[in-house]
């Protein structure tokens, strides 16, 4: 146990401090410690900072997420449809995830969101590429366009 | 993300950590300013989150209402603990500690450190205002979710893609801080990334203060992890879960250095942040498992294992609301976890598998090594040369990381996904939960609870060890 001191207090000794040569050398190997780890520090930061800097001085690609708000914005706050023109799983993936993104709290109704068993559901967004028109997506055939937010972004309705 | 919405986010981080920080001004061994701060922030996070979540869960509306019970609330906590008088007096060691000069060159450095890993965080996030794939794939669309939705059923029961068996504690916060900026805004996720990548390497530099060199050389290496930064800013759970099951560990063994009724407070906010580790991700609940058998089985027999097995009790009731929390979410999530669920006679088959054994074991090899760069050499080397030599009482907190890591492994063998993809896309993260508290437990000594070179004084009140 801990020696208690005459006030009452517990004392912990973490002992003796080094003299002498003892204390140059392990003042020493602090400081080369100390200068490794400043030396390998010094990178991430740095070099995230600089890579951030250039890609703020380049100014934002276009963001995908403003069309995206835009159309959800029109929609009832009901479960919501999605129709793309793109074949490309990963570029479906990551259309789908983003629209749900901006559509929420509007569960996205689709197979890929493990939920496509739910009833179709009357309004859907549409993330189109460039120039494509939605009369010739085959998944939003008979759909009317209720917002066209420019850059491939819709609001579609299905037909009543 | 505008000044103003950015600044009622600040307010609404702020208001907790004061109310959690004018608390643990009376808990001496969590009392230092270096470890308080910090602690306050996780902890005023972690209790706001969860407050949050169980008013949207008895169905009360997100919007002003909330707001100003949440504040009303944090500003009497923190008038409370300030009408009840002066804290007890610092450690002679605390104010000892605090002036000599190499405290303050080490600290100098820390805060340059912190300040270049600032402004690089700062730019990521006002580059990349929505973060990474998970964020706005899972966890920010959870806190829409959370606070746009009508009732508890559509803010809690999401679609299976959303992983709606996730645990609840950053989209709450963020759900929460939608509340104070008035609408949702990309600045709410971004102030709590910002907040918990810099909180950790603060708590990280507390922890360790008791030797400066070694506390410096720790938070440089932390904030000189690239990794570190990037999964800070992407706004994932993985660096909160690092930053609440650090604030555990240092909890502990700042306890450990202290008797009697302050000691069991500091026992009690440790658990309640092993706690909200489970309540921020899964893995959360794995580290709180190997915390406590590791605590409990690698402490020396005799005066340190009693020692534990009476904090047992307070660091229970610290963990017990989250994790009931966590335990009563899942309970009623139809959506079971796929790990577990995906579980059964080719488990064994799987874990013996000898394929799967070595893809699993080069790849952990080769991102334990790409973690920064080869950033566990430098730490080891540098440790070695700060002849840091933690002591038996505090050889559990290598235990945590290292039994984490091997628990990942086993993760990897059974996992139901693709064995490829799910290293690919997992591991680094992983790895990224634990290196704080690797870093944590390499640069700790034998008398890291206690200044390196002079007397401590301890209060010694109740304790029944006293008399003997």
């Amino acid at each position: 146990l801990a020696p208690v001191s005459a006030s009452g207090d517990t004392v912990v000794h973490g002992g003796p401090a080094p003299t002498g040569k003892a204390a140059t050398a392990r003042r020493l190997t602090a400081a080369a410690a100390l200068a490794l780890a400043a030396a390998f520090a010094a990178r991430a930061p740095a070099s995230l900072l600089a890579a951030e800097w250039r890609t703020h001085r380049a100014g934002a690609p276009p963001d995908p997420l403003a069309g995206l708000h835009a159309v959800a914005a029109r929609a009832p706050v009901e479960p919501i449809g999605f129709v793309t023109d793109s074949a490309d799983p990963d570029q479906i993936a990551y259309r789908l995830y983003l629209v749900q993104y901006a559509a929420a709290p509007r569960p996205l109704v689709h197979p890929a969101m493990g939920n496509g068993d739910l009833p179709r559901p009357r309004f859907a967004i549409a993330w189109l590429s460039a120039g494509t028109s939605i009369a010739a997506v085959p998944a939003a055939r008979g759909m009317r366009v209720v917002e066209d937010a420019g850059a491939g972004f819709l609001l579609v309705e299905a037909p009543r | 993300m505008t000044i103003w919405t950015t600044l009622a986010c600040t307010a609404g981080l702020v208001l907790p950590a004061l109310a959690a920080s004018v608390w643990l001004r009376r808990v001496p061994p969590l009392a230092p300013l270096a470890v308080r701060l910090p602690l306050a922030f996780l902890t005023g996070l972690g209790v706001s989150a969860l407050g949050y979540v169980a008013w949207r869960a008895c169905g009360l509306p997100h919007g002003p209402a909330f707001v100003a019970s949440d504040a009303v609330l944090f500003s009497a906590v923190a008038v409370a603990g300030l009408l009840r008088g002066a804290p007890p007096k610092p450690l002679e060691a605390e104010t000892r500690g605090g002036r000599s000069t190499i405290s303050r060159i080490s600290g100098a450095i820390s805060v340059a450190v912190m300040a270049v890993a600032a402004a690089g965080i700062l730019l990521r996030l006002s580059n990349n205002p929505d973060g990474a794939w998970d964020a706005w794939a899972m966890w920010n669309t959870r806190a829409r979710f959370l606070a746009l939705a009508a009732t508890p059923e559509q803010a809690f029961w999401v679609s299976p893609a959303l992983h709606p068996e996730y645990p609840l504690l950053l989209p709450g916060a963020v759900a929460r801080l939608f509340g104070y900026a008035g609408r949702v805004t990309p600045a709410a996720p971004a102030s709590i990334a910002f907040a918990c990548t810099l909180a950790t390497a603060a708590l990280l530099w507390g922890g360790l203060r008791a030797r400066p060199i070694a506390a410096a050389t720790a938070v440089a290496l932390l904030l000189g992890t690239k990794g570190w930064l990037l999964w800070g800013t992407s706004m994932y759970a993985d660096v909160p879960l690092a930053a609440f099951v650090l604030a555990a560990v240092v909890g502990l063994r700042l306890a450990d250095a202290e008797r009697g009724p302050e000691r069991r407070a500091a026992v009690i906010v440790a658990g309640l942040s092993a706690g909200f580790a489970c309540w921020t991700k899964s893995e959360g609940l794995l580290a709180l498992v190997l915390l406590v058998a590791a605590r409990g089985l690698l402490a020396p027999p005799g005066r340190e294992r009693w020692r534990w097995r009476t904090a047992l009790h307070p660091f229970a009731a610290g963990a017990a609301v989250p994790v009931l929390a966590v335990i009563l979410y899942k309970a009623l999530q139809p959506v079971p976890d796929a790990l577990i669920a995906s579980q059964g006679a080719r488990t064994l088959r799987m874990l013996s598998d000898p394929e799967r054994l070595s893809i699993v074991a080069a790849a952990f090899a080769r991102e334990l090594w790409a973690l920064g760069n080869g950033a566990i050499a430098v730490a080891v080397a540098c440790s070695i040369l700060l002849r840091c030599r933690p002591s038996r009482a505090g050889a559990w907190t290598m235990a945590v990381p290292v039994a984490m890591i091997a628990a990942f492994g086993v993760v990897f063998l059974v996992t139901p996904h693709d064995l490829g993809w799910h290293l690919r896309t997992a591991l680094d993260r992983l790895l990224i939960q634990c290196w704080p508290l690797l870093l944590y437990a390499l640069f700790q000594s034998g008398d890291s609870a206690t200044p390196p070179e002079g007397i401590q004084k301890m209060s010694t009140s109740a304790s029944p060890l006293r008399a003997g």
